[in-house]
């Protein structure tokens, strides 16, 4: 599977083109902003937009999609409590997409909103807002905060230690590295960690 | 691809089932690691845990989607290098240079580093989330987007820096100097 990251200022927010190796087909997760460099990335590679995922309903994840559909026919999947003003196929919790030759686990994870959604592809989860390099997504409140911690126990910290975080924004990580260092999630959350012993030899 | 050794869920190194540390073969695996890195070509998709480099000049290399978790680096001069999405966590980084250096979406997490030098380079969107940096100095470099978080700083320098939307949240600090750097517009 090919990874390619892409950022923009306008909203702050990563949009991840994904492909699998052996096809020229793509899918593109949370069209933020659809600017010359995404384009360019999509052309010099050579490939075949066809669908794009969305995390979830926030403006700076979906913005660019109507420039998006200007230029490519792409089918939009998103989350079965979205209500979008555009046409899409929605996607449930624990469903097994089969998109550009590629299976995609749809994990339903809220608290950041409620139509929350990870994307599962491989090794690699696309967390959206939901978990970040380091913290969790932000929430309105305590309730959705408890929610969102106990989704992400539950839900994404049983994964492999090894599993690549694609996150909505910010930087890349790692279910281990967020096991250790993701302070929302060891102040408030029940998961084990190994931290407590990581500089014992000094 | 994860190790075929039983229990192990290690990513394999480029050619064989197995992970650098169940490899049959380690030393041929390092020494063709080794020429990687000190050939011009880009380095692209190259995968190889918990193995030792000393004393190595790299080329201005450019390495991409790589995976270098778990390694030993001494005295490595990395400078003008470009990493891009190349995951460097929970290695230990001794004297090494990264000077003019080009990172972005790269991951130094879990990482310790003592005496490493990252002056005047471009680190962006750059996760160094739980490093422990003993001397280490990071002058006249643009952090934008890069995280720090829950890491401990000791006698480390961010002089002259760009630390817009930078994290320094749950960090444990001592003797840093962030002079002339705008640390009011990180996060901390």
């Amino acid at each position: 599977m090919n990874i390619y990251q892409h950022f923009s200022v306008v909203g702050f927010c990563n949009t991840y083109l994904v492909a699998s190796k052996t096809h020229s087909e793509a899918l593109l997760i949370d069209p933020g902003h659809v600017d010359l460099e995404l384009i360019n990335l999509i052309e010099s590679n050579n490939y075949h937009l066809k669908h794009v995922l969305l995390t979830h309903r926030h403006v700076s994840h979906i913005e660019g999609l109507g420039t998006l559909q200007k230029i490519y026919g792409v089918t939009v999947h998103g989350s079965s409590f979205s209500s979008y003003d555009f046409e899409y196929e929605s996607v449930e919790d624990k469903q097994v997409l089969n998109l550009c030759n590629l299976q995609i686990e749809v994990i339903h994870v809220p608290g950041h909103s409620l139509d929350s959604m990870v994307y599962k592809i491989d090794h690699a989860l696309f967390t959206g807002d939901t978990l970040l390099c380091g913290r969790i997504g932000s929430t309105p409140g305590y309730r959705e905060q408890a929610l969102l911690i106990n989704s992400i126990n539950q839900r994404l910290m049983n994964f492999d230690e090894n599993t690549l975080i694609f996150p909505g924004h910010g930087t890349a990580t790692k279910i281990r590295i967020e096991r250790m260092f993701n302070h929302d999630l060891l102040q408030l959350g029940t998961i084990q960690t190994e931290r407590e012993h990581w500089r014992d030899e000094e | 691809m994860t190790c075929a050794h039983p229990g192990c869920r290690t990513y394999i190194c480029e050619d064989g089932p197995f992970c650098f540390r169940h490899a049959p073969d380690k030393q041929v695996l390092q020494k063709r690691c080794i020429e990687t890195f000190l050939n011009e070509e880009p380095m692209v998709d190259f995968s190889l845990t918990g193995s030792e480099f000393e004393d190595l000049v790299l080329p201005k290399k450019e390495i991409t989607a790589s995976n270098l978790a778990w390694c030993t680096f001494r005295n490595i001069d990395f400078s003008h290098s470009t990493l891009i999405n190349t995951f460097f966590d929970y290695c230990l980084f001794e004297r090494c240079k990264f000077n003019s250096i080009l990172s972005r979406y790269s991951v130094f997490s879990g990482s310790k580093m003592i005496d490493c030098d990252f002056s005047g380079s471009i680190i962006i969107h750059t996760n160094f989330c739980g490093v422990d940096t003993y001397r280490c100095n990071f002058n006249d470099s643009d952090l934008y987007f890069s995280t720090f978080n829950s890491s401990y700083l000791r006698d480390t320098t961010f002089e002259d820096c760009n630390l817009k939307k930078a994290d320094f949240v749950h960090t444990d600090q001592r003797r840093v100097s962030f002079r002339y750097s705008n640390y009011e517009e990180a996060r901390h």
